[in-house]
């Protein structure tokens, strides 16, 4: 891998132009801690460190006074927008500490913990160096974790089963559309999720389907040579996600930059 | 092999990437979500068919899809409401209140327990001031006046034609000015 300081640089760009973005959504959608009008209720699970912050009560704080929420939102706006122009290591864990702090107060406060916002952290994890072959290993340890998480969803639905458990995609559905049919939210899609509820069969296809697109991932384990198919993978799993569960994964697009080969791209920049 | 070669250019990132997989290996083996640790095994379970639950909200005494918000806005309050439905479940107490009891040593000090109830638990006070934040949130995300709102858990049965058949109604909360 022809890895150099020019890559590392693209990364960066790539990734916080990224990561701005997906900022930029979730103040649009509402989402940032200043928006959230004080919410009560708090849920940490059984994630220790959630718990441990939740302890210190600095996410009580954050949420309670607008001002501290809004300081957190405005510093990481900033903090993103500068990390996309500026290689500093000290800015990069500006970012990651205060993107944890976020992350951990939205989840819990929220009452529920996704993976997408994790990937806000691992994308920037890499860049917390500034030598570029520190980055370059830490951009290679990122890439098997990717795969290890793609294939490991694929190894959890065979370990328990639910492959040969017919309705079991059709019975997803259920569950996760009956508030869209009741409310009408996409009528040209609940065409589509009825049609797969009421015929299970092709339901269960696409089950497989997406079981075998993260099986194949355990081939970036063995070569490179297919990683951009793999990251070519990890959009159509995107796309096909929002498309027939309604999930939101577009993060996910982080961890296909690292799959694709931008040594190539920025030789010679 | 990748660790190989990262033990000898840099080895302390090798220890950092070991001690990593390790607790990678640790949460997965006890089958629990920490951060940053992702445990990508959902939808893996087996799901059984039953009831499904739908939250549904009354404005000002009018119905309220909240499906017509901006898409996170919608995914927050839904897990809002998922989340008091379950405290509800659990006789308006803290359904991880068992967890982390367990989880914290007897010997340690009576003022952390407290500290911990008080910001990781959820206690009546804070339960009891839920209801208030969801008006003024709904106020917000609405941009009108919430003079009432009121909260419902609906539960819809499949038909054979994957139409919905309501069954069992709950009120979960009502709250006014």
């Amino acid at each position: 891998m022809r890895f150099n300081s020019s890559t590392s640089l693209l990364y960066r760009r790539i990734a916080f132009s990224l990561i701005f973005l997906f900022w930029l959504r979730y103040f649009l959608t509402g989402t940032l801690l200043h928006q959230l009008e004080a919410p009560q209720l708090v849920f940490a699970h059984t994630d220790n460190l959630y718990a441990l912050l939740l302890f210190t009560g600095i996410p009580e704080w954050l949420v309670r006074s607008y001002t501290a929420a809004l300081c957190l939102d405005l510093s990481l706006t900033l903090v993103i927008a500068a990390n996309i122009w500026l290689h500093r290591g000290w800015l990069t864990a500006c970012y990651l500490l205060l993107i944890i702090l976020y992350i951990a107060t939205f989840h819990c406060y929220m009452n529920h913990h996704t993976h997408a916002l994790t990937l806000l952290f691992f994308a920037a994890l890499p860049l917390l160096f500034t030598r570029h072959r520190r980055i370059k290993l830490c951009l290679e340890g990122l890439r098997y974790y990717i795969l290890f998480i793609m294939s490991s969803a694929a190894l959890w639905k065979l370990v328990r089963g639910t492959l040969w458990y017919t309705d079991q995609m059709a019975e997803i559905l259920k569950h996760q559309h009956a508030a869209h049919f009741i409310f009408g939210t996409s009528p040209w899609r609940e065409g589509l999720w009825q049609y797969l509820i009421t015929h299970p069969m092709p339901a269960q296809g696409l089950y497989a389907g997406a079981l075998l697109l993260q099986l194949t991932f355990i081939i970036g384990f063995f070569t490179k040579r297919a990683d951009t198919w793999l990251a070519l993978g990890l959009c159509v799993f995107i796309i096909a996600n929002r498309l027939l569960m309604d999930i939101d994964f577009a993060e996910l697009t982080l961890m296909a930059l690292v799959l694709l080969p931008l040594h190539r791209v920025s030789r010679g920049t | 092999m990748f660790l190989n070669r990262v033990w000898q250019k840099e080895r302390w990132l090798a220890v950092c990437f070991v001690l990593f997989i390790a607790g990678q290996a640790f949460f997965t083996w006890k089958g629990v979500q920490t951060f940053p640790f992702v445990h990508w095994g959902m939808y893996s379970e087996r799901q059984s068919p039953g009831a499904h639950a739908v939250y549904v909200l009354h404005l000002n005494g009018r119905l309220f899809n909240y499906y017509k918000l901006p898409e996170n806005t919608t995914a927050f309050l839904f897990h809002k409401l998922r989340f008091y439905h379950w405290l509800h479940k659990q006789g308006l107490s803290d359904p991880m209140l068992p967890v982390w009891e367990s989880r914290y040593p007897a010997s340690f000090p009576e003022a952390g327990w407290e500290r911990l109830q008080q910001f990781v638990l959820n206690d009546d006070r804070r339960i009891a001031a839920f209801p208030g934040w969801l008006r003024r949130y709904l106020g917000r995300v609405t941009g009108e006046p919430v003079r009432s709102v009121q909260l419902h858990v609906q539960e819809y049965h499949y038909k054979d034609d994957g139409t919905l058949r309501p069954a069992g109604k709950k009120e979960l909360l009502y709250d006014a000015l």
